[in-house]
C-alpha cells in the first residue's frame, strides 16, 4: 500500500505539472517534469506489485530488503524535484 | 564467536560487526517510513509548483517564486533525508548498532512554520494594501 501511495503522489504531481503547461507555448520542454513524474509513478506501481508479490510468499523469504527498489524510487524523486525547480520555478 | 561472521579465523575484535538479516517486520517498517519521506518532499514539491502556477501575484514582487525555490529546496533535502535515513537505519539494523537519530523532523518543521509565517504576512499585507 505504501508504495501505491507513493505512485499516486508522483501521478498527482504530474497531473499538477501538466495542469499550466497543457496550453502553453513550452513544448516538450514544458512537458518534461509531467512525462517525468508520470514515468516514475509508473515504475513505482510495479515496484508495488512486485513487492506484493514478494510479501505473498508462504514462507517470506528470508531475504527481503528492497534496497535496489529504493534507490531506483529515491533517486527518481530526486531528479523529478531538480528538473521541475529548473523547468517551473527558475 | 557468531556463526555468521565475516572476519576471517583467528582475528577477534574485527572492527566492522558481523551482518544480519533484520527481523522482516522492522525492514518493512524502515521501507514504510522511507517512502512517507519521499510523499511529503513530493506534497512540498506540488505544493513549489501550486503556489507559482495557481497562485496570484503577493504584496511582494517575486515573493512568490522565492517561496516556490524555497520549497523546492526543503523538497529536495526531505527526500535526500528520507533516503540517507533509510540506508543509515537498514546498516544499523544489520550490524546491531542503535538506530541513527536525526533531527530532520525538527528541520523540517521549522522549515514549514516559517514558510506559513512568511506567506501568512504576505497574504496579510495584499489585505492591507488592496
Amino acid at each position: 500500500m505504501a508504495w501505491t501511495r507513493t505512485s499516486f503522489a508522483l501521478l498527482a504531481n504530474g497531473a499538477l505539472l501538466t495542469i499550466k503547461n497543457l496550453h502553453s507555448a513550452a513544448g516538450l520542454w514544458g512537458l518534461m517534469p509531467a512525462l517525468l513524474a508520470a514515468t516514475a509513478a509508473c515504475c513505482t506501481y510495479m515496484i508495488a506489485l512486485q513487492r506484493q508479490r514478494t510479501l505473498e510468499q508462504r514462507p517470506i523469504p528470508a531475504q527481503i530488503n528492497p534496497r535496489r527498489q529504493v534507490y531506483v524510487v529515491g533517486i527518481a524523486v530526486l531528479v523529478l524535484i531538480a528538473v521541475t525547480a529548473v523547468a517551473q520555478l527558475l | 564467536m557468531a556463526d555468521n561472521t565475516t572476519t576471517p579465523a583467528g582475528e577477534q575484535g574485527a572492527d566492522r560487526p558481523a551482518e544480519i538479516e533484520p527481523d522482516y517486520r522492522f525492514t518493512l517498517a524502515n521501507e514504510r517510513t522511507f517512502l512517507a519521506w519521499q510523499r511529503t518532499s513530493l506534497g512540498l514539491l506540488a505544493a513549489a509548483v501550486a503556489l507559482v502556477q495557481l497562485v496570484p501575484e503577493l504584496a511582494v514582487p517575486g515573493a512568490r517564486r522565492a517561496l516556490g525555490v524555497v520549497l523546492a529546496t526543503l523538497a529536495i533535502l526531505t527526500s535526500g533525508m528520507g533516503l540517507l535515513r533509510w540506508q543509515q537505519a537498514d546498516r544499523a539494523m544489520r550490524r546491531g548498532l542503535p538506530l541513527p537519530r536525526h533531527p530532520t523532523p525538527a528541520y523540517l518543521a521549522l522549515g514549514l512554520i516559517l514558510i506559513g509565517v512568511i506567506a501568512l504576512g504576505l497574504v496579510i499585507a495584499k489585505v492591507v494594501m488592496g
